[in-house]
């Protein structure tokens, strides 16, 4: 009997089904937990508790909310293309979950490994706006339309800024397949060598999110709450459950192109060697923890940028730097060889 | 097998999406269908072990250039789409030409193909590296000057639109 469910679990390992489960029941559990993290992270900055009613020091917040959306009524404004408003919500949430395929956790846990690895997760994602777009539109209402155009206007002009800071470590490890780009990394992270593209990266990554200080679709103080105010119930709960499973996404995808991934830090000094007795995913996850601190320490300390600033920061300081950067890559690269 | 099958759900798919996308009455569905069959287009590009076109397929079209057309048509008055419907059929013998015009061609290309089929050498050395690999590889070598022509050509375009736009302001 034992024998038999033990072979059915090889079998399911083999076929991915079990990483897919697990990355996925992994993926939605993080929601809960995260939005819980954010409201104590920014309660204890601003010198306040955060939650503490549900739960010791609030814990279970995330799920009293989760169920509180999830037995709330759905209302579809009578105005508002009903079709496209309910696949909205749908196009958003799941470009977010089904990117993490190609993310290796570490070097025996990954759904898959393909040779375009990264050119997937962009693709993917710039589905993702199709969400907030027809979210907005289909709304008939003009905060929700206001707040699609610039998110859609924002995650364009940033996404090329994405791609673009992406370029420098996929030279350095010449592969654009996910578990090559981390091997590449086992002495040296790229960190240091592209940290012009990283700081590219990260706040690009902030944009692309749609979180603060780039929150302009969402605004609350001019537009109510951008594409989603006319959303409600489990429909609100999918742009909720995206915008994490994305904050989740660029992080795994900044620790992979940058910080190496599973690897653990300062493996070119010999004594280091024995922090490689610490599985690899656990390095994995403390950095993708820290990225997401940052998400959360950042949105504490800035102000909202003006629309006007955040275009001229994508177009004229970002683009140009990540292109500078390919170029100072490129001859670093071809003088080495 | 499971290819064939694949085949010919996304021939069903792509066809039916573009019949679909024609036919709606309103724009921003047509745009959803287009969407639908750019995504199928890029499963015949995997289908055809060209993963690279398939990513850029859905990059480009997906990510960019349909999202822009959104964009457009959430800004045009809707009802001057309408009668521009309305005059659609005027147009019924430039489309009938244009039409015929680019089936010929396909059709002109894909006897050749057949005809003179030789094994070209390209292929066989490609085959050997991945996809995004070989790509660059043959770009790059091969066909350097064609490749470098069309990025002066959209270099061109680009302060083009630069100049318009701030000509405008």
């Amino acid at each position: 009997m034992t024998a038999q469910v033990l072979d059915m679990v090889k079998f399911l390992w083999a076929h991915s089904v079990l990483q897919i489960v697990i990355v996925f029941a992994c993926t939605l559990m993080m929601v809960p937990i995260l939005t819980w993290v954010e409201r104590k992270v920014i309660g204890h900055m601003q010198v306040r508790l955060g939650p503490m009613r549900v739960g010791p020091h609030g814990i279970l917040q995330g799920i009293a909310d989760g169920v509180k959306l999830l037995l709330k009524e759905n209302i579809v404004p009578s105005g508002a293309d009903k079709r496209i408003f309910v696949l909205a919500p749908i196009l958003s949430l799941v470009p977010a979950m089904i990117a993490f395929s190609v993310i290796p956790f570490d070097h025996w846990f990954y759904i898959t490994d393909i040779n375009i690895a990264v050119l997937y997760v962009l693709a993917i994602s710039s589905v993702g706006t199709y969400g907030i777009i027809l979210a907005g539109w289909s709304s008939n209402s003009k905060y929700a339309l206001l707040g699609a155009l610039r998110s859609a206007a924002q995650v364009i002009s940033y996404e090329l800024a994405i791609g673009l800071s992406l370029v420098g470590p996929l030279m350095m490890a010449g592969t654009l397949s996910m578990v090559g780009i981390t091997k590449a990394q086992a002495e040296h992270w790229f960190l240091l060598p592209q940290i012009v593209g990283f700081f590219i990266y990260f706040v690009a990554m902030l944009a692309e999110t749609n979180r603060s200080p780039f929150d302009l679709p969402e605004a609350e103080t001019e537009l109510v709450a951008g594409f989603h105010v006319e959303y409600s119930g489990m429909r609100f709960a999918f742009f909720f459950i995206a915008e994490y499973a994305n904050m989740v996404l660029v992080s795994s995808m900044a620790t992979v192109m940058f910080l190496g991934g599973w690897n653990p830090p300062f493996q070119m000094f010999e004594v280091m060697h024995v922090l490689q007795k610490v599985p690899g995913i656990f390095w994995f996850f403390g950095k993708v923890a820290f990225l997401l601190f940052c998400f959360l320490w950042v949105r504490a300390t800035f102000p909202r940028f003006r629309y006007d600033q955040l275009m001229r920061l994508g177009w004229k300081v970002l683009i140009p730097m990540a292109l500078g950067n390919i170029l100072v890559t490129g001859i670093v690269l071809a003088l080495l060889k | 097998m499971f290819g064939t099958l694949f085949f010919y759900y996304l021939f069903f798919m792509i066809l039916a999406s573009a019949v679909m996308m024609v036919t709606r009455k309103h724009v921003v569905h047509s745009v959803l269908y287009m969407l639908l069959m750019f995504f199928h287009i890029a499963g015949l590009y995997i289908l055809l072990e060209a993963e690279f076109l398939a990513a850029i397929q859905l990059i480009v079209y997906a990510g960019a250039i349909l999202v822009l057309y959104l964009f457009v048509i959430m800004l045009v008055n809707i009802k001057r789409v309408q009668t521009l419907r309305e005059q659609l059929f005027g147009h019924l013998p430039f489309a009938l030409v244009s039409a015929g015009l680019l089936c010929a061609g396909v059709v002109t290309v894909l006897a050749r193909e057949t005809l003179l089929k030789k094994p070209p050498e390209v292929v066989a050395r490609v085959s050997t590296l991945s996809n995004p690999e070989a790509l660059g590889q043959v770009l790059y070598t091969q066909y350097l000057f064609p490749f470098e022509v069309a990025s002066l050509i959209l270099l061109v375009a680009l302060v083009g639109a630069v100049l318009i736009a701030s000509r405008k302001i």
